[in-house]
């Protein structure tokens, strides 16, 4: 069950249904204006699979990550020896993305996931970029505007934000912004039997960063990493 | 995307003597005019020039520095940060960027809007403004654009030594608690002695010497997916890594098992053990201070409780809840009297209490409330309260973070008012 694949898709599914300017029930979901709880509504809610979120898997083109790769053997090698005498085993072949070890870590444990969407970027008709970062999502979220060197200006909420009902602020916002052009999100998935954990970051709906924290043989807090940030290509790391 | 440098390559040109005829010369010498007139409106003004990069030495001064100036009430002493209002993560991204600003050293940190870039002292935003009011905009900017979530991508966790953890450090709550601090210094018995800041924004800080609750810094358990615990700040070229590649990046912290966490990072950090007599002197001093400034927190949400009134609102919304409410706080001070109580508990089981000044304080506090001469809080709307009172109230949880209740009912002396009743909380 891909708990975590579902999420992202349907984040990316409601972010291209707002390129389309469509309003349809996995947008009202996804941003909370009916009652069915979200992640994004809620983040520590635990994922729910839903059918809609399966369809959408189909329906979604999933735009690669710059920078984004697949494991080489060097990789599979720190892995394998990583992961000795751990609960976790995956099999994974070369040419796997990162996409592949979080299945099979969400395959062999029992998840509660965390999903936090932060940042969505929007375009608007004339090309101007509106970027709405949540850092709270009951509470508190941000607006920006962006200069000629790229760099967020924050800018006042939409007029009458701060009166309404904060689920029908976000989703009247999000319609009014224009094209969805980016979003990131942490997922965090924990498993309360064995406190092993899993901390990914995804770009675009695709997952770009990979740790698992885990005991093996001995009491000592092990971790798994693999990612491509700031590197040009998937670097896996022991620690 | 990422990656990006956070600082402009300086382009040299080199003059060579003018070849060609004379008609080139001219149109040549001419250029050079009309660019040389353009150059005000051409030119790139950092926050601040870079005269020098970060070093050992450097890292040594700005630790040096933290232990020597960064005081309670630095922004009211003069210079472009003077006035200036923050919470806990600005404050926490200031310490830095001020030091970084007084001796020419890159400032940098990951853009949290998912921009790709760096936000550092080379964006020339704020051009048109004199060095000092750059300076003053920049950190200003941060502001707006920093918070407690951003943290864990501008720092690292450090092992824990006093080699690796030391002045300018950085402790971090789960994002569940939404806080930060800045580290002063670690004390010769190991105690961090930490400055920081609470909502809503002002430019006093508060002090706290103690290692806050664990229930408050690691809600969700030592994990170390949730970002908490003793972090510094990374290095500009290490900002656009993997925080797991980063230089220095260490698990030790989450290594150590829960319940004795805080007494183990003691040992760790200490350079000589703890008197009964100044661990209860701490303790007290952190609960007095505590509660010393939940009366001013407490008071300013009263206040704004008033201008609802002259406005004719009844209720505050999310934002003014969210800067009067005061649930994180408390849950803050009563870890801090919930310390006191057991850490008096343990001293008296071992036989270690002992007779001195503040061993007979906290007898009068905790067992007869009475006053003590020590710590006595006025707090408007209620009275004079002794700290015995106030603690008590606490551990009993009859404390009120709702901002629409009563004085009385926010010290825990009648129960929850009809107004907080009927007003939404967030």
């Amino acid at each position: 069950m891909k708990k975590w694949l579902v999420l992202l898709t349907v984040a990316a599914l409601t972010l291209a249904l707002v390129l389309l300017g469509r309003q349809s029930d996995e947008e009202k979901v996804f941003f909370g204006v009916n009652d069915k709880a979200t992640e994004l509504e809620s983040p520590s809610k635990k994922i729910s699979q839903t059918s809609a979120g399966l369809e959408s898997k189909k329906q979604t083109e999933q735009v690669p990550a710059e920078n984004s790769g697949t494991f080489r053997s060097e990789d599979l090698q720190i892995i394998e020896s990583c992961l000795k005498g751990a609960q976790f085993r995956p099999k994974l072949n070369l040419g796997d993305r990162l996409e592949h070890l979080m299945d099979q870590a969400e395959k062999q444990f029992h998840w509660i996931s965390h999903l936090e969407i932060e940042n969505l970027h929007f375009k608007d008709a004339l090309g101007k970029e509106l970027r709405f970062q949540i850092l709270d999502i009951e509470k508190e979220s941000r607006f920006f505007d962006v200069d000629l060197e790229g760099l967020p200006i924050r800018r006042d909420p939409p007029e009458g934000y701060a009166q309404l009902n904060p689920k029908q602020q976000r989703a009247a916002l999000i319609r009014q912004f224009g094209s969805a052009i980016y979003s990131d999100s942490r997922l965090r998935l924990v498993d309360e039997r064995t406190q092993e954990s899993v901390l990914a970051r995804t770009r675009n709906g695709e997952i770009v960063e990979f740790q698992m924290f885990f005991k093996s043989e001995g009491p000592d807090l092990k971790s798994l990493a693999c990612g491509s940030l700031g590197l040009k290509r998937v670097q896996c790391k022991c620690l | 995307m990422r990656g990006s440098s956070s600082h402009p390559q300086r382009k040299t040109v080199e003059i060579q003597p003018i070849k060609g005829g004379f008609m080139f010369k001219i149109l040549l010498s001419r250029s050079v005019f009309a660019v040389a007139l353009l150059m005000p409106f051409l030119a790139h003004s950092s926050v601040w020039e870079n005269e020098n990069s970060w070093s050992p030495q450097w890292e040594r001064a700005y630790q040096n520095w933290v232990s020597e100036n960064w005081t309670k009430d630095y922004f009211n002493k003069p210079g472009p940060f003077k006035g200036l209002k923050f919470d806990c993560a600005d404050l926490v991204y200031t310490m830095r960027a001020v030091f970084a600003s007084q001796n020419g050293l890159p400032f940098a940190v990951n853009d949290p809007t998912g921009g790709g870039r760096l936000i550092s002292n080379s964006m020339s935003r704020f051009d048109n403004l004199d060095s000092n009011a750059r300076k003053r905009a920049f950190v200003k900017y941060l502001f707006g654009v920093v918070s407690t979530k951003s943290i864990p991508d501008d720092t690292y966790p450090a092992a824990v030594n006093r080699t690796t953890l030391s002045s300018g450090s950085v402790l971090l709550a789960d994002e569940k608690s939404h806080h930060s601090w800045t580290v002063r210094k670690f004390l010769p018995s190991g105690i961090p002695y930490l400055l920081f800041r609470s909502r809503p924004a002002k430019t006093e800080m508060f002090r706290r010497i103690e290692y806050p609750s664990m229930g408050f810094t690691f809600p969700n358990g030592l994990n170390p997916e949730r970002h908490a615990g003793f972090r510094n700040f990374r290095s500009v070229s290490d900002l656009t890594k993997s925080v797991w590649n980063v230089s220095g990046y260490s698990l030790e912290q989450y290594q150590i098992p829960y319940d004795s966490w805080r007494s183990r990072m003691q040992q760790k950090m200490a350079q000589r053990g703890e008197s009964a007599e100044e661990m209860l002197s701490r303790l007290l001093d952190s609960a007095c201070r505590g509660s010393e400034e939940r009366v001013e927190a407490v008071q300013e949400g009263l206040n704004h409780l008033k201008k609802l009134d002259r406005e004719g609102r009844l209720c505050m919304n999310s934002s003014e809840y969210d800067d009067f409410s005061t649930p994180s706080r408390d849950k803050r001070l009563v870890g801090n009297y919930e310390d006191l109580v057991r850490s008096y508990q343990g001293l008296r089981a071992q036989g270690q209490l002992g007779e001195g000044k503040y061993a007979k304080i906290a007898t009068g506090l905790l067992f007869g409330q009475v006053s003590t001469g020590y710590c006595d809080i006025n707090v408007p709307g209620v009275g004079r309260l002794n700290l015995g009172q106030v603690i008590a109230a606490g551990l009993e949880r009859r404390f009120s973070g709702n901002p629409h209740d009563s004085a009385r009912a926010r010290w825990g002396f009648e129960g929850q008012g009809r107004r907080a009743k009927s007003c939404p909380t967030y």
